[in-house]
């Protein structure tokens, strides 16, 4: 669902990068296209829970490696925090759920639409894309940004761009070097794991009275290592560097993604606002 | 190329008319066979997986909301779409390894609403490419690749990143977002 959006704020990078966007920027506009999702689904009679714009916040927080030593001591792998959003997202999977069969592909099929309209979006890795353009998903955009294909093309490009530039920084071999020698400073202190998303999952993966405690203990290594290693200043600056790659190979595609947003955001902001002030459900 | 899309998107659309009123509903999940498509290349077998390494063990639920929504893959050769019902969050259906054309995340929004599709099984270090929540790929247009691997030391096949889906494509798993998220 998300890409890697507040590292691009740690690189204080957002607006040049392959980043999604300012984060206060794609807040509201995520904010906004869920408003707006929630009333079309209503017409509909049928019910929809805001989104958030990330299930894993600690990903995009730290896409390559926990580099925060601070951070990894209080929050470990943010495991409180997705279970926060987890226990959000329960009231909407309890509904859907419940409903029966045929309600839930109804359900499906106004959400996502009946694909018997296409949205394409021709990739930049290769391969079109496609999506319905007539279910509630759709529509949001088509109200939000004037003009559902453009967006829908716009945000998919965008989308894989920014996985192109954490792709990029990985097969990096200065990156594998220092992942190496992450590895090996991991195993000094009692961590076997050849990667940090490997270590990542597995702790998370874990339950009990524990399981907290031990996951602040191995992020704690992971960003100690990270700093040590030279990992995490490796991985800052070749996404950085791709980052800035990309932007110059693909100047179109970030500079209509941006003239998107940045025409879409009064409307967005004058939607949360009117939400806030419970004008709209 | 455009003809051909425009065939396609035609034959789609006409499809969704031809089969009634619960496709216009329900959104008839099948995608549709084209004579234009490209008759799937002969791939050598799959290697089998090297001794130690481990299947992915999802961190998703037994039981998840999108097991109840719907994950579907389309083969020319077998000439129907196949839906994962029920709690068959991963997987890929017996014998169909190498031999899907279209693929449809059609899940309910939320958690684990992406799915990774995977050049082999769903090994740690097999590489993989992701299809968002809602999107389609027709794999027999363009060069979809398989774009992502795991980044560590059990990388095992590096090798088919890069190499198409199309026909290639071996099992799938549901995911909480497209990028990263393999071990």
């Amino acid at each position: 669902m998300s890409m890697s959006r507040a590292f691009c704020v740690l690189l204080g990078a957002a607006a040049l990068s392959g980043c999604a966007g300012a984060p206060v920027e794609t807040d509201v506009l995520h904010r906004a296209e869920q408003i707006l999702i929630g009333s079309c689904m209503a017409r509909q009679n049928l019910k929809y829970w805001p989104q958030p714009k990330s299930w894993t916040p600690d990903m995009d927080l730290f896409p390559y490696v926990v580099d925060d030593v601070e951070w990894a001591r209080e929050n470990g792998y943010g495991r409180t925090r997705r279970q926060e959003l987890g226990k959000t997202a329960a009231p909407s999977e309890k509904y859907f759920r419940a409903l029966p069969e045929d309600r839930r592909r109804a359900w499906l099929t106004t959400f996502h639409g009946d694909r018997a309209a296409a949205l394409e979006a021709e990739l930049p890795i290769g391969g079109t894309v496609g999506h319905s353009a007539n279910g509630c998903a759709a529509q949001a955009w088509q109200e939000l940004y004037g003009d559902k294909g453009r967006w829908f093309k716009a945000s998919r490009v965008i989308q894989t761009l920014g996985n192109m530039r954490i792709g990029q920084t990985q097969a990096d071999p200065a990156y594998r070097a220092a992942l190496k020698r992450w590895s090996e400073c991991m195993s000094r202190t009692g961590f076997s794991a050849a990667t940090p998303l490997a270590l990542r999952k597995q702790l998370l993966a874990q339950q009990g009275a524990d399981a907290e405690s031990n996951d602040k203990k191995a992020a704690t290594a992971e960003a100690r290592c990270a700093m040590e290693t030279g990992l995490s200043k490796t991985a800052r600056d070749l996404d950085a560097a791709n980052a800035e790659a990309l932007k110059k190979r693909y100047p179109e595609e970030f500079e209509n993604a941006a003239r998107l947003r940045e025409s879409a955001l009064p409307k967005a902001r004058a939607l949360v606002s009117e939400q806030k002030k419970g004008n709209l459900t | 190329m455009k003809i051909l899309r425009d065939v396609l998107l035609g034959v789609m659309t006409a499809t969704a008319v031809i089969t009634g009123t619960q496709a216009a509903a329900y959104a008839d999940p099948a995608p549709v066979p084209t004579s234009e498509a490209e008759k799937p290349v002969s791939t050598a077998a799959k290697p089998e997986r090297p001794d130690g390494v481990a299947k992915i063990q999802s961190g998703l639920p037994v039981r998840t909301l999108n097991a109840d929504g719907n994950f579907y893959v389309w083969s020319d050769d077998r000439n129907k779409a196949l839906l994962y019902p029920g709690d068959a969050y991963d997987g890929w259906p017996e014998g169909w390894n190498n031999r899907v054309d279209v693929i449809w995340n059609n899940g309910f929004p939320g958690r684990y609403d992406d799915v990774n599709v995977y050049d082999y099984a769903t090994w740690s270090g097999s590489a993989y490419a992701c299809v968002g929540n809602g999107d389609y790929w027709d794999l027999r247009r363009g060069d979809y690749v398989f774009s992502w691997v795991n980044d560590g030391a059990d990388a095992w096949q590096r090798s088919p990143l890069g190499r198409r889906v199309h026909d290639n494509g071996s099992g799938h798993i549901w995911v909480d977002w497209c990028g990263n998220n393999n071990r």
